[in-house]
């Protein structure tokens, strides 16, 4: 056993020389980014960018050392020397055509290798909200961006927040403005095109006092190679705003996707997340929320299919820092073949924040030998008057209920298929935007090698 | 082989009553000298010189973990006595020398009078020969063949056994506090069960006529044979108190095919006064190997120490092996407790269970820390975690931090935890029946950690019991 514990530590050991080569490619290009990019731009966006490459060139990447990284190996991503490219892909309409869950009425923003596409896009004017690239909006010199470009995910939250800041550029920009409510969803979509490249997109989406609205961000590639995507959003809610924040990530085969999305929710403001992974060779998706004001709600939802060799690790984190507020987490992973998912799931009860009441579920599904699960859900409790409570399970299809489906003669396969999504579906169907969990319906039944006749039938009678 | 226990019986009655002219106490320090000091002092063999040697050179090369959720300055290695002999302390005349205090919570805990005088220090009667109640024990052990002596004496009488069994389920490189109890360790104790050989009784029994002082490092190992199954309880309910701050021991459990240990634990080593100044840390290392349809069981109650922090785990190495764990936690005061379990799921078909309570008071921090692993070829393998937090006030805190690593699809695991708040409604229902606040939180907290006292020796969960409600005294108000 202990053997075997070291023998694990020892993967994650690099040398401190492999380590040096290792960052130097990607400094070396946040040195010529920078180069390009030079003056363009307000100075406290250059500092940022400053402050970020310093704090990279400082942590380096993390290792199996990192208890953040425990069971996530970014070697791939170390080795992988992606670079950022000066000009961005070029991509017709046609081509990203079937990455839209619907084709009109919806805000479109489109991004290709992390830079925005205006001739992709389309962005029709809504009253009471400001949608634009990020570029646009720092270029405007619109004041929110200053105010919170930062702000919700710190630069020196890992090495890949650092990164991002050392590439700081482009992204979506949305602020709804007090009392607005909009009710077409806005989805954010990105393409990756290019073998190699790396995007480093920033979004920040503010709610202002009162204001609704539904944001969908989704992650695609047109290439099957090898490339980086490392996303950082942004989200702050004002009093009473309510946001529903959708995350679909279904990068190619060869891709990487690190992302962080902090959220900071002032009182009675309402945040509800479904997360949802789909593709990407390695995915690690953090999750950071931080309750700031009283009887807030949140909501975090999350659904893994991991197949093949990929990886899928998902973090949050919830700090319940004001009293009377609510919290209820449920993350789903269905793992097969190869395939590893890893959950983290830490809550915080500062002192003082009583009366709050959270609750945090983790369930895992096993479909194959290989297959591997490490979860940990996590509770740090400063305050005595609350109700929290976590739970997680490994296992497989229950056995009850397989029998109940065999003896009334339903087939083996079926049945299993039948029951991988119903554990699915706890997730796909709290998915509020029609077009959207139509989608997912599709991609389940996809993932699970299940003809479209049995979606059919289930719908009917759902 | 009882013809051999009986003189090393004898031996060791003579050796225990010495009265040492030269001072053996070694002067402040570690280094490879001050240990070949220590094994010489202790006559040990030359391998035994040696595995210590291994201990150290490895220790050296180590860093002190900083993981743990727990909070102490550093600590000065080079400012510790590492060997001192132990000390014959003068025996009190009456009861009446003793502090009024420690009698108060001897009556608290039900502890009857002549095992309260041993306890304090007092010279006991000639009525309770306690002498002759040991012996008695004595004879039943070795009549059925069990071998139980200090861990000095096994290794001069059962060098083969020790050589086989010491390090091999807690290596000497495992960790910063084992690697050091390696190098260091002054005493302890060796149990042997032969083949299947129940042992006659509870060891818990004879500790409770026979305590020896146990050292700063003390070193614990238990073999069970085949089919072999015994019981042991280390500690006591009564405050302990002791000069050494930091106690660092190693148990290691080794359960043949089909064998049973059953380790218990009720730590009430001094916590410190309410500024949390003094007390003890308690950083133990304890792991057990089950083989084939083994079972080892751990059942801990921790309500002492300043810091406690140990992980009683077990290896489930052979096929249908079984563990458990059953812990009830409390910090008061400025207590902080770092515990839990590891289940490592090696073998086809094996399960284990994890039921862990925790309680916060005042200023106490709790945390349960634990890992399930089960491993790819672990097919069945079945894991059941339940781990439940109650504070009491708002300045102490409660964390989990539970570590699930599944590696195999027949394999079934599940983590419950929650925490909450003393419930009002219970305690509004024990008043208005007529009990006192303090009867009615001591009843609803017995009624939350009943799940782990049910796994005590009889007699201790008694006095378990009463424990928790003293240490809780004051804390609600």
């Amino acid at each position: 056993m202990t053997a075997q514990l070291e023998e694990k530590r020892g993967q994650g050991t690099v040398s401190a020389v492999q380590i040096a080569s290792e960052t130097e490619s990607y400094l070396e290009n946040i040195r010529s980014f920078h180069q390009h990019i030079g003056e363009t731009g307000p100075s406290w966006m250059r500092e940022l960018r400053g402050i970020g490459s310093a704090s990279f060139e400082e942590s380096g990447f993390p290792t199996a050392r990192d208890e953040e990284w425990k069971y996530t190996s970014v070697q791939s991503i170390a080795r992988g020397e992606f670079g950022v490219g000066l000009r961005p892909g070029q991509l017709s309409r046609d081509e990203i055509k079937r990455f839209l869950y619907e084709s009109s009425g919806w805000t479109h923003l489109v991004f290709v290798d992390g830079r925005f596409s205006p001739s992709l896009s389309s962005m029709p004017v809504l009253d009471g909200a400001d949608i634009v690239s990020l570029e646009d909006g720092v270029l405007a010199g619109r004041a929110d961006v200053q105010k919170h470009l930062g702000k919700h995910v710190k630069t020196s939250f890992n090495a890949f927040t650092a990164l991002n800041a050392a590439f700081l550029r482009d992204g979506a920009y949305i602020r709804v403005r007090q009392g607005e409510a909009i009710e077409t969803p806005i989805h954010l979509l990105f393409v990756a095109s290019a073998a190699q490249a790396a995007a480093y997109p920033r979004n920040l989406i503010v709610l202002e006092k009162d204001a609704r609205a539904t944001v969908v961000e989704s992650y695609v590639s047109v290439t099957e190679d090898a490339y980086l995507v490392d996303t950082v959003t942004e989200i702050a809610l004002e009093p009473g705003a309510n946001l529903d924040y959708y995350r679909v990530q279904q990068e190619g085969l060869g891709g990487h996707h690190i992302s962080v999305v902090g959220v900071q929710q002032s009182e009675e403001s309402v945040f509800s997340s479904v997360t949802v992974n789909l593709g990407a060779a390695l995915a690690r998706n953090d999750l950071n929320i931080r309750l700031e004001g009283q009887r807030c709600e949140c909501t975090m939802l999350g659904l893994s299919l991991v197949d093949g060799v990929r990886h899928v690790d998902n973090h949050t984190a919830l700090d319940h820092a004001s009293p009377n507020c609510e919290s209820h987490e449920l993350y789903k992973s269905i793992v097969n073949d190869r395939g590893r998912s890893v959950f983290n799931g830490k809550i915080y009860v500062h002192p003082g924040a009583q009366k709050t009441d959270a609750r945090q579920t983790n369930r895992n599904l096993l479909l194959s030998k290989d297959a591997t699960v490490d979860t940990k859900p996590q509770l740090e409790i400063f305050a005595d008057d609350v109700k929290c409570t976590h739970g997680a399970t490994v296992g497989q299809l229950d056995e009850d209920q397989m029998f109940y489906l065999r003896s009334r003669g339903m087939s083996e396969e079926r049945a299993s298929q039948l029951l991988t999504y119903g554990f699915a579906n706890d997730i796909v169907e709290k998915v509020k935007l029609e077009a959207l969990r139509h989608y997912l319906h599709q991609v389940q039944m996809a993932a699970l090698h299940q003809d479209p006749a049995l979606l059919e039938e289930l719908e009917e009678k759902s | 082989m009882s013809n051999t226990f009986e003189s090393l019986a004898e031996r060791e009655y003579k050796w225990g009553f010495v009265t040492d002219i030269e001072a053996k106490t070694l002067p402040k320090g570690l280094n490879e000298d001050i240990v070949r000091q220590i094994s010489a002092l202790k006559e040990e063999p030359d391998w035994m010189a040696e595995w210590r040697l291994k201990a150290y050179r490895h220790w050296v090369t180590m860093s002190e973990p900083t993981w743990p959720n727990v909070k102490y300055p550093p600590i000065d290695y080079q400012d510790l006595i590492y060997y001192s002999a132990p000390v014959q302390k003068k025996l009190k005349q009456s009861m009446d020398e003793v502090d009024p205090e420690l009698l108060k919570t001897f009556d608290k805990l039900g502890i009857p009078l002549a095992e309260q005088k041993r306890l304090a220090g007092v010279a006991v009667d000639a009525i309770f020969d306690s002498v002759s109640v040991v012996t008695t024990f004595r004879k039943q052990l070795a009549d059925a063949g069990v071998v139980f002596c200090s861990f000095s004496t096994a290794v001069k009488e059962y060098p083969e056994l020790v050589k086989k069994y010491l390090g091999s389920v807690v290596p000497v490189t495992d960790n910063y506090f084992a690697s050091l109890n390696s190098a260091v360790f002054s005493d302890g104790s060796f149990c042997y069960v032969p083949k299947g050989v129940t042992c006659p009784m509870e060891l818990s029994s004879y500790f409770r006529i026979n305590t020896a002082k146990s050292g700063q490092f003390e070193r614990t190992l238990i073999i069970a044979e085949e089919g072999a199954s015994v019981s042991y309880l280390e500690g006591c309910t009564a405050p302990a108190y002791d000069e050494n701050q930091l106690h660092a021991a190693v148990v290691e459990l080794v359960a043949l095919d089909g064998a049973d240990i059953k380790y218990s634990t009720v730590q009430n080593w001094y916590a410190g006064d309410d500024e949390g100044k003094g007390g003890i840390y308690n950083f133990v290392t304890k792991r057990g190997k089950a083989h084939t349809n083994a079972r080892i069981s751990w059942t801990q109650v921790e309500t002492g120490s300043a810091i406690t922090w140990k992980y009683p785990s077990v290896l489930l190495q052979g096929d249908n092996s079984i563990g458990e764990f059953y812990s009830v936690a409390l910090t008061t005061g400025m207590q902080q407790a770092d515990t839990g379990t590891k289940m490592i799921h090696i073998g086809k078909n094996t399960r284990s269970t994890i039921i862990s309570k925790g309680i916060s008071a005042k200023r106490g921090q709790n945390t349960y820390r634990g890992q399930v692993r089960v491993m790819p070829k672990a097919d069945g393998a079945r894991n059941y975690t339940q781990c439940d937090s109650m504070l009491i006030g708002d300045k102490c805190g409660a964390h989990t931090f539970p570590y699930i690593d599944v590696a195999n699809n027949t394999s079934r695991v599940e983590h419950e935890a929650s925490t909450s708040k003393i419930s009002e409604d219970q305690l509004f229902y024990c008043r208005q029946r007529g009990l006192s606040s303090e009867d009615a939180i001591s009843m609803v907290i017995n009624g939350f950690c009943r799940d782990v006292f049910r796994e005590l020796p009889m007699e201790f969960a008694v006095e378990a019991t009463k424990l928790l409600s003293v240490s809780l005294e004051g804390s609600v108000g």
